[in-house]
C-alpha cells in the first residue's frame, strides 16, 4: 500500500493542486460576479433615486450636465456610411461606420481575412465600446492589441471622411 | 488514396506480389501501410517517422502558429482579472487554454512535440546547426546534464514572474518586450518592428539558444510548458518502460531524448511532465521496450502493446488536435 502511494504520489499531488486551483478560480468568479451584480443594482437604485428626487435640485442639473458631456460627439460627423481601413495583426481590416444624427450608430467589419480568428473575436469587443463612448479613445483588448488597434484605426480612418 | 501513400512508403516486393494475387488490392495497401512497423527495417521506420513529424510540424507552423500564445494569453488574462478584482469571462483565450490543458491531461504534451510553432522553430534551428556541424566537423560542446536539469527549473520562475506581473497590473505596461509578439509579427510578414526592438533582441538570443541546445526554449524557459508540465497527465498514452527488460547499462532512450528524460516504470501513474511526446526514444530502444501506459505489456501481459509512435496513433492525435483548434477558431 505504501509503495502504491509512493508510485502515484506525484500524480495525486498534481491532480489535487489542479482541482484546488480550478475550485479557487470558480469560487472567486462566483463571489466577484455576485459583488459586481450587487454593485450594479445599487448604482441603478441610486441613480433612480437621484433623478426622481425633486428636492435634489443640483444633483439633477449635474446629471443633465453629464449627459451633455457624453453627447459632445453628436453632430460632429456627417450622416452616412463611411469606410476605412487599417492594419491589424496580419493584414488590413476594413470597417464601415454608420453615422446617423451625427452619432456613430453601428460599426461593421467588412473584411479581416488575415487576422487570427481567436484574436479577432476577442478584439471585436472594442466595437460596442466605440459606440458607447462615441470615440475611438477606448482601451484595447489585452492580449489582442494588434487586432484591436486595427479595428480602432480603421474606424478612425472611416470617420476622417465623415468630419463636418 | 493508395496512390498518395505509395511515395511515402514504397512497397517491398512481397507486398507487390500480394497485390498481384489479390484483385481487391486497395484495402490491402492501406493495411500494409498501417502494418508498416512490422514490414520495414528500423532505420527506414525512423526516417519515415521523422518525416511525418516534420510534415505535421510544418502544417501547424504555417496554418496555426498562434495556438501557443492564445492559450498563454488565457493564463495571463485569468491572473490579470483576479488582480483587478474583475470577473473571469469565458473568452476564446480561456477556451483554448482549457481545451489544450484537457488535451494534455489525456495525451501528454503532444502539442509541444508536434504543433507548437516555437517548438518547431527550435527543432529546425537545431537540425540546421547539427547539419552545419557535420559539414564543418566542428561539434559544439553539449550542455552538461546537471546544468540542463537545473536550468529546466527556470521556466517555473518565468511563469511565476509573468503571473505576478499580470496580477499587479504591471504586465500591461511592459510593451515591446514579448519575443512572441516579435515572432508572430514576423510570421504575419508585418515588419513594423520599431516598437519591439527589445523583443527582437530577445527573440534572436532565444533562437541562438535553440540552435545549440535541442528544445532550449521549451525545456528551460517556456511558461506555457511550465503549466503543461504541472498537469496531472494520465498514464494511458504517455511513455513508460519496463526497466528490468532493458539491456544492462543501456540508456539509449535518455541519450536520444531532447529533454534528457529517464522514463518512468511501466504500471505506475508516474509521467514525465517534461516529455514532449516526440516518440524518438520508442524507435531508438534496442529492445522495443518503451510503450504507452495502456498496453498489455505494461501490465506484464501479452505482446500486444501501444508503443506510442505508431503512424496511425501519431496521425490520430494530430487530427484530434487539429479538430479542436478548428472548433475553437484558433
Amino acid at each position: 500500500m505504501s509503495t502504491m502511494k509512493r508510485k502515484h504520489k506525484s500524480f495525486v499531488l498534481r491532480l489535487v493542486s489542479l482541482v484546488v486551483i480550478v475550485a479557487a478560480l470558480l469560487t472567486y468568479n462566483l463571489i466577484t460576479q455576485n459583488r459586481l451584480d450587487a454593485e450594479a443594482e445599487a448604482r441603478a437604485a441610486a441613480e433612480a433615486v437621484t433623478v426622481y428626487d425633486p428636492l435634489a435640485g443640483d444633483v439633477l442639473t449635474e446629471a443633465s450636465d453629464a449627459s451633455a458631456d457624453t453627447s459632445v460627439g453628436a453632430g460632429s460627423w456627417k450622416d452616412g456610411t463611411w469606410e476605412g481601413e487599417a492594419t491589424g495583426y496580419g493584414g488590413p481590416i476594413r470597417v464601415s461606420v454608420v453615422v446617423s444624427g451625427g452619432k456613430i450608430t453601428s460599426v461593421g467589419v467588412l473584411s479581416h481575412d488575415l487576422e487570427d480568428d481567436a484574436y479577432y473575436s476577442m478584439a471585436e469587443a472594442v466595437i460596442p465600446e466605440v459606440i458607447d463612448a462615441q470615440s475611438t479613445a477606448v482601451d484595447t483588448v489585452s492580449g489582442a492589441t494588434f487586432s484591436s488597434n486595427g479595428i480602432l484605426g480603421a474606424v478612425d480612418k472611416a470617420l476622417e471622411g465623415a468630419v463636418n | 488514396m493508395a496512390q498518395n501513400l505509395k511515395p511515402v512508403a514504397p512497397p517491398k516486393n512481397n507486398v507487390l506480389e500480394k497485390w498481384k494475387r489479390n484483385p481487391n488490392w486497395e484495402p490491402e495497401v492501406v493495411k500494409d501501410y498501417l502494418n508498416f512497423e512490422e514490414q520495414y527495417p528500423k532505420k527506414q521506420q525512423r526516417q519515415l517517422r521523422s518525416w511525418v513529424r516534420t510534415v505535421i510540424q510544418v502544417l501547424f507552423f504555417l496554418f496555426l502558429p498562434s495556438a501557443y500564445s492564445a492559450a498563454f494569453n488565457g493564463v495571463k488574462y485569468i491572473f490579470t482579472q483576479v488582480g483587478k478584482g474583475a470577473a473571469i469571462q469565458w473568452t476564446p483565450f480561456v477556451a483554448i487554454l482549457v481545451v489544450l490543458l484537457a488535451y494534455t491531461i489525456v495525451f501528454g504534451r503532444f502539442f509541444c512535440g508536434y504543433a507548437c510553432a516555437f517548438g518547431s522553430l527550435g527543432d529546425w534551428l537545431f537540425a540546421l546547426q547539427k547539419y552545419i556541424a557535420k559539414k564543418t566537423g566542428k561539434k559544439p560542446k553539449a550542455l552538461p546534464r546537471d546544468t540542463a536539469k537545473a536550468l529546466s527549473g527556470v521556466k517555473y520562475v518565468v511563469l511565476t514572474a509573468i503571473i505576478v506581473l499580470c496580477f499587479t497590473g504591471l504586465y500591461a505596461k511592459l510593451t515591446g518586450w514579448n519575443p512572441w509578439d516579435a515572432f508572430s509579427m514576423l510570421h504575419a510578414r508585418n515588419f513594423a518592428l520599431g516598437k519591439h526592438i527589445a523583443a527582437v533582441v530577445i527573440l534572436v538570443v532565444l533562437m541562438v539558444g535553440m540552435a545549440f541546445e535541442e528544445r532550449f526554449f521549451c525545456k528551460f524557459l517556456c511558461p506555457m510548458g511550465a503549466v503543461f508540465s504541472l498537469m496531472p497527465t494520465l498514464p494511458f498514452f504517455s511513455l513508460h518502460r519496463t526497466r528490468k527488460d532493458c539491456l544492462t547499462g543501456c540508456s539509449a532512450c535518455t541519450k536520444t531524448c531532447p529533454a534528457d528524460l529517464d522514463l518512468p516504470e511501466s504500471g505506475t501513474l508516474s509521467v514525465r511532465g517534461d516529455c514532449f511526446q516526440c516518440g524518438k526514444c520508442v524507435g531508438n530502444c534496442p529492445k522495443t521496450n518503451i510503450h504507452c501506459g495502456v498496453s498489455d505489456r505494461a501490465a506484464g501481459g501479452g505482446k500486444r502493446s501501444l508503443r506510442g509512435n505508431e503512424l496511425w496513433f501519431v496521425l490520430l492525435r494530430a487530427a484530434i488536435l487539429l479538430g479542436l483548434f478548428i472548433w475553437l477558431g484558433v
